[in-house]
C-alpha cells in the first residue's frame, strides 16, 4: 500500500503533465469543431447557389498565406496590400484596374462635368449582393457617406468629397471639392458596402459577424482559419460579372514558399533570383517576371543638413553610386536601377528623357569641388575645412541593410565618410517621418499609382519623410496644374516636366526598383494577371476571364 | 506555516503588479506606433494614414489620452478581465490568445515532457556507464544536436522527413479546408502535423535536462548513504531509482519551472520553420506591428504561466523533497 502512494508521488508530476496534455489536445480539436460548425453555417446559406456543376471542373488557385490578415472586410482587415487584394475578392469598387488601365465595374459607364467637380455614374442594372438583395445607387450613396464619416483602412482621403446624392436608382451624382484629375483612379479603391447590413452597424470596427463578408465581388469566404492564416474564398455563382477561371481561390499556411512550390502545396510563389533557372529548365513551371514598382530611395535631409542643400552635393552621391552594382548585389539582378525622375520606367507615364547619372565617381568629385568642397586624404572637408560624415539611418533587415553597406563603400571611395545606423522597421520609420535623419534609406511599393503620387509626395506639404526641406516653386506649380489637368495629353506633358525637374534636382535618390520572380506550375493554372499598376498576382482579375 | 503562506501569496501579487506595469510601458516606450505604416518589405503595398484617419484610430484606441490615464484605464479593464482590443487584428486579445495558446503549450508541453524523459533516460545509461563508450556517444551526440540551432534542424528534418520521404506536411497545424468526421480522426491529423515541431523542439532542448541528470546522478552515485543502501543489501533497482533517481530529479524539477519562459521563446523559431500556430510569432508580429494591447495580453499570459509554473515546482519539490515540506 505505502510503495503503490509513493510509486504515485514519484510519478505525480509527469501524470499531471500527461493529464494537462491530453486535455489540452482535446481542448484544440474540439476548438477547432466549434469554428467549423460556425463555417459549416455560413456554407449552407450559400452553397446551393455556389457550387454549379461546371464550376466543379475549374481549378483551385492555391498561394502562400499562413499570415493572419484580419476578416476580409473593408474595416476588418490588416492595413497591408494582400489584405486588401483579399477584401477585393469579396467586394467591389465602382471603377476597377485591370491589366492594361482602368475599366468600368460596379459603374458600366461615367460622364466628369466640365469644372471637373461632379461626377455622373451610370450603375449596372443585374448586380445582386451575395445574400440576393439588388444593389441600387442607396448602396453606392450610403458607402461613400458611411466611409467619409468612419474611415476605413486605405489611403484614400475622403475629404476630397463634397456631396453624394441619389438621380434614380441606377444613377448617382458625386460632388467633389476640387477638381481632381486622379479621382477615378482613387475610386478604384472606395469599396462599395449593403446599406441594409452596414446601415444599422454604428462601430464598424467591431462589426466581424458573417454579414460583414457580404458584397458582390466575384468571391465568398467559405473557410477562414485565423491562427494558421488559410483562407479558402470560393465562387460566388450569380456573380454579375466575368466569368470565373476558377472554383476557389485558397491561402494555405507555407513555411517555406519555395519547398512548398516544389511540393505542390501552392501553385504560385515568388522565387528569388538564384534560383529562376533552376525553374525555368522546369518544363513543370513557368515565371512572369512582375514589374518594377517598388523602390529603395536614400532620402537626404535638407532642411538640417547645409552641405545637403546645393543640388550638385545631391548629384554628386548620385554619380557616385552604381546602381547597376547594386541591382546586381542586392537583387542578383532582379531589378531596375532607379529612375532620377522618380517615376519607374514601368509607370506607364515615366518619362525616359530627364538627365540620367551614369556611375562616374570622377564627375561627383568634379561636382563637389565645384561648390567648394574638397578632399584631403581621403575625407571630405566642407566649405570650413571641417570633415563631413553623414549617419545614414535604415532597418537593420535584409535587402536595406546589404544596401545601405554598399552604398557606404561607393561613398567612401570618393572621401564622404558614413556611419550606418541601423533600428527595426517602425524605429526606423518614426525618425524617417519624424525628419529626424541625415541619409535615409527606406523602401516601400505603390510606385505604379496614377502619377499624382508625384505631387502627393514632393509638392510643398509632401508626405512625411518626403517633406525634409527641398522645395521648387516650378514644381509646385506644375503639380498643381496636372491635379485639375483632365485633358489626358496635356496631363501627360506637364507630368513629364515635372520628371525633369526631379531628375535635376534630385530631391532624394531613387536607388533601384525590385521586379522579382514568380514561378507557377501552369498546369494547374495559368490565368495570372498582373495590372497595370502593381506587382502582386492575388487580384480579383487573375481569376476571372478577361472579358471587361 | 500560515505567515509563510501568506507572504509568499504577497510575493506573487507584488511580482504581478511589477510585471503589469513593466508589460505596460515597455511597448509604449519602443519608438513608432501602431498608424505608422510607411516601409514596407518588397513586395507590400505603401500605406500611410491621412492625418484625419491617423487622429481618429488614436482616439478610438484612447492613444491620445496620457500615459498615467492609459494605464489605469488598463488596470481598470484588466480588473474586469478585459485585455482590451487588437490594433492589428480588430479583435478581442482574449479571444485571440485564446485560440493561440492551446497550440503553444500543446507544442511547448510535449516537447517538454518528450525532452525530460528522453533526458532521464539518456542520462541514466550514461551514468550508469559513466566514462564508457556508451556515455561518451551519449555525450558528445546529444550536446552536438542541442547545439544546431533549431530552425537549421527544423529545416533538415523538413527537407528530409517531408520533402524526400513524404512522410509529414510542410506547414501549418492541420490539413486546410478539410472537415473530419470522428474526433479520433482530427486527433491523428493534429498529431500528424505537431510530430516535426515537436520532436524538433525536443531534440533542441533534451541535452539540458540529461546533463542536469547525469551530473546529479553521478554526484549521487557516490553520497555515504549509496553505500548505505547498498551494505543493507537492498536490491540494485531498488538502489538505482528510489535512492538515486529520486534524488537526482530534485533539481530537474525546478529548471524545468525555469525553462518554461525560455521555451517559449524558443518555440517562435520552430513556428516560424514550420508555419506552425502559436504565441511566439504573435507576439513577434504584436511587437513589430507596436500593437500595444496584444503584446501586453501576451506578456501577461506568459509572466502568469512562468509564476504557475514556478508554483508548481514549489510544490511537487514538496512532495519530493521532505526537508522541505
Amino acid at each position: 500500500m505505502l510503495s503503490i502512494k509513493k510509486t504515485w508521488y514519484r510519478y505525480s508530476f509527469l501524470v499531471i503533465l500527461l493529464i494537462m496534455g491530453m486535455l489540452l489536445l482535446f481542448s484544440i480539436t474540439a476548438c477547432n469543431g466549434n469554428v467549423n460548425t460556425e463555417e459549416e453555417a455560413r456554407e449552407t446559406g450559400q452553397e446551393q447557389q455556389n457550387t454549379g456543376q461546371d464550376e466543379l471542373e475549374k481549378p483551385v488557385a492555391r498561394l502562400a498565406g499562413g499570415e493572419d490578415w484580419g476578416l476580409p472586410n473593408p474595416y476588418a482587415r490588416n492595413p497591408r496590400g494582400p489584405a486588401e487584394r483579399k477584401v477585393g475578392l469579396i467586394f467591389d469598387t465602382l471603377v476597377e484596374r485591370a491589366a492594361d488601365g482602368m475599366v468600368p465595374w460596379l459603374a458600366e459607364d461615367w460622364a466628369i462635368s466640365d469644372d471637373g467637380k461632379t461626377y455622373t455614374f451610370y450603375l449596372r442594372r443585374d448586380v445582386k449582393w451575395h445574400d440576393g438583395v439588388e444593389f441600387t445607387s442607396d448602396d453606392v450613396v450610403f458607402s461613400i457617406n458611411y466611409q467619409s464619416e468612419h474611415p476605413p483602412v486605405s489611403t484614400m482621403d475622403y475629404s476630397i468629397f463634397d456631396r453624394v446624392e441619389k438621380v434614380d436608382d441606377y444613377t448617382v451624382r458625386l460632388y467633389t471639392t476640387e477638381p481632381s484629375a486622379p479621382f477615378l483612379y482613387e475610386m478604384t479603391s472606395i469599396y462599395m458596402l449593403p446599406e441594409h447590413i452596414w446601415g444599422n452597424v454604428d462601430d464598424p470596427l467591431q462589426f466581424t459577424d458573417d454579414d460583414s463578408l457580404i458584397g458582390t465581388g466575384p468571391f465568398t469566404l467559405e473557410s477562414y482559419n485565423r491562427e494558421q492564416g488559410s483562407y479558402r474564398f470560393i465562387a460566388a455563382a450569380d456573380f454579375w460579372g466575368p466569368e470565373h477561371r476558377v472554383q476557389a481561390v485558397e491561402f494555405v499556411p507555407v513555411g517555406d514558399e519555395i519547398l512548398a512550390l516544389r511540393q505542390g502545396d501552392i501553385h504560385i510563389g515568388s522565387v528569388p533570383a538564384d534560383l529562376v533557372e533552376q525553374f525555368e529548365s522546369d518544363p513543370e513551371f513557368s515565371i512572369i517576371e512582375p514589374p518594377g514598382l517598388w523602390s529603395m530611395r536614400l532620402h537626404f535631409n535638407l532642411r538640417d543638413i547645409p552641405v545637403l542643400q546645393q543640388k550638385e552635393v545631391r548629384q554628386a552621391f548620385a554619380y557616385a553610386i552604381d546602381q547597376d552594382d547594386l541591382v546586381n548585389k542586392v537583387l542578383r539582378g532582379a531589378g531596375v536601377p532607379g529612375n532620377p525622375g522618380m517615376l519607374p520606367p514601368d509607370h506607364i507615364w515615366h518619362n525616359p528623357d530627364v538627365p540620367q547619372y551614369e556611375y562616374d565617381p570622377e564627375e561627383a568629385l568634379r561636382l563637389l569641388e565645384r561648390v567648394g568642397l574638397e578632399i584631403a586624404e581621403g575625407k571630405l572637408l566642407d566649405q570650413n575645412g571641417q570633415p563631413v560624415t553623414f549617419d545614414l539611418l535604415t532597418s537593420g533587415e535584409g535587402d536595406y541593410a546589404r544596401t545601405a553597406e554598399l552604398v557606404k563603400n561607393y561613398l567612401e571611395e570618393i572621401g564622404i565618410q558614413i556611419n550606418i545606423q541601423s533600428g527595426d522597421r517602425l524605429t526606423v520609420d518614426e525618425s524617417w517621418t519624424e525628419g529626424n535623419f541625415e541619409l535615409n534609406i527606406n523602401g516601400h511599393g505603390g510606385w505604379g499609382r496614377d502619377a499624382d503620387v508625384l505631387r502627393q509626395n514632393f509638392a510643398a506639404g509632401g508626405s512625411p519623410g518626403y517633406n525634409t526641406g527641398w522645395a521648387n516653386q516650378e514644381f509646385d506649380r506644375l503639380a498643381l496644374e496636372q491635379f485639375s489637368m483632365f485633358n489626358e495629353d496635356e496631363r501627360r506633358a506637364i507630368i513629364d516636366g515635372m520628371q525633369v525637374i526631379l531628375a535635376d534636382e534630385l530631391p532624394l535618390l531613387m536607388l533601384y526598383y525590385t521586379t522579382g520572380y514568380y514561378a507557377y506550375r501552369h498546369d494547374v493554372y495559368d490565368g495570372w494577371v498582373l495590372l497595370y499598376d502593381h506587382h502582386t498576382i492575388d487580384n480579383k482579375v487573375s481569376f476571372l476571364v478577361e472579358e471587361y | 506555516m500560515f505567515a509563510t503562506r501568506r507572504f509568499r501569496l504577497l510575493d506573487y501579487l507584488v511580482t504581478i503588479v511589477v510585471i503589469l506595469t513593466i508589460n505596460f510601458m515597455v511597448p509604449r516606450l519602443m519608438p513608432g506606433d501602431p498608424f505608422l505604416l510607411v516601409s514596407a518589405e518588397a513586395g507590400e503595398e505603401f500605406a500611410v494614414l491621412s492625418e484625419r484617419q491617423r487622429e481618429y484610430f488614436m482616439s478610438y484606441y484612447g492613444l491620445d489620452k496620457p500615459l498615467h490615464q492609459q494605464y489605469l484605464i488598463y488596470l481598470q479593464s484588466l480588473a474586469r478581465g478585459d485585455l482590451g482590443h487588437s490594433i492589428q487584428y480588430r479583435e478581442e486579445v482574449t479571444v485571440i490568445i485564446a485560440r493561440a495558446l492551446p497550440w503553444t503549450i500543446f507544442l511547448v508541453l510535449s516537447a517538454t515532457l518528450l525532452s525530460t524523459l528522453l533526458g532521464i533516460i539518456f542520462a541514466v545509461i550514461s551514468a550508469w556507464h559513466r566514462g564508457k563508450t556508451r556515455d561518451n556517444l551519449l555525450l558528445v551526440g546529444l550536446v552536438s544536436i542541442s547545439e544546431i540551432p533549431g530552425f537549421l534542424l527544423g529545416l533538415s528534418f523538413l527537407l528530409l522527413f517531408s520533402v524526400y520521404l513524404g512522410w509529414f506536411p510542410l506547414a501549418g497545424a492541420s490539413t486546410p479546408f478539410v472537415r473530419f468526421d470522428s474526433l479520433l480522426g482530427k486527433l491523428i491529423d493534429i498529431i500528424h502535423y505537431a510530430f516535426l515541431p515537436i520532436i524538433v523542439l525536443t531534440l533542441s532542448r533534451v541535452s539540458g535536462s540529461y546533463l542536469l541528470v547525469r551530473n546529479t546522478l553521478i554526484l549521487v552515485l557516490t553520497k555515504d548513504y549509496m553505500k548505505t543502501a547498498r551494505a543493507k543489501g537492498l536490491p540494485e533497482r531498488v538502489i538505482r531509482y528510489r535512492h538515486a533517481m529520486r534524488n537526482a530529479l530534485l533539481p530537474l524539477v525546478n529548471r524545468i519551472a525555469l525553462q518554461f519562459g525560455g521555451l517559449v521563446g524558443g518555440a517562435v523559431l520552430i513556428e516560424n520553420v514550420f508555419a506552425y500556430p502559436g504565441l511566439g510569432s504573435l507576439m513577434a508580429g504584436a511587437a513589430l506591428a507596436r500593437d500595444y494591447n496584444l503584446l501586453q495580453g501576451i506578456l501577461l499570459v506568459l509572466a502568469v504561466g512562468v509564476l504557475l509554473a514556478n508554483f508548481m515546482a514549489d510544490l511537487v519539490s514538496r512532495r519530493l523533497d521532505p526537508r522541505i515540506r
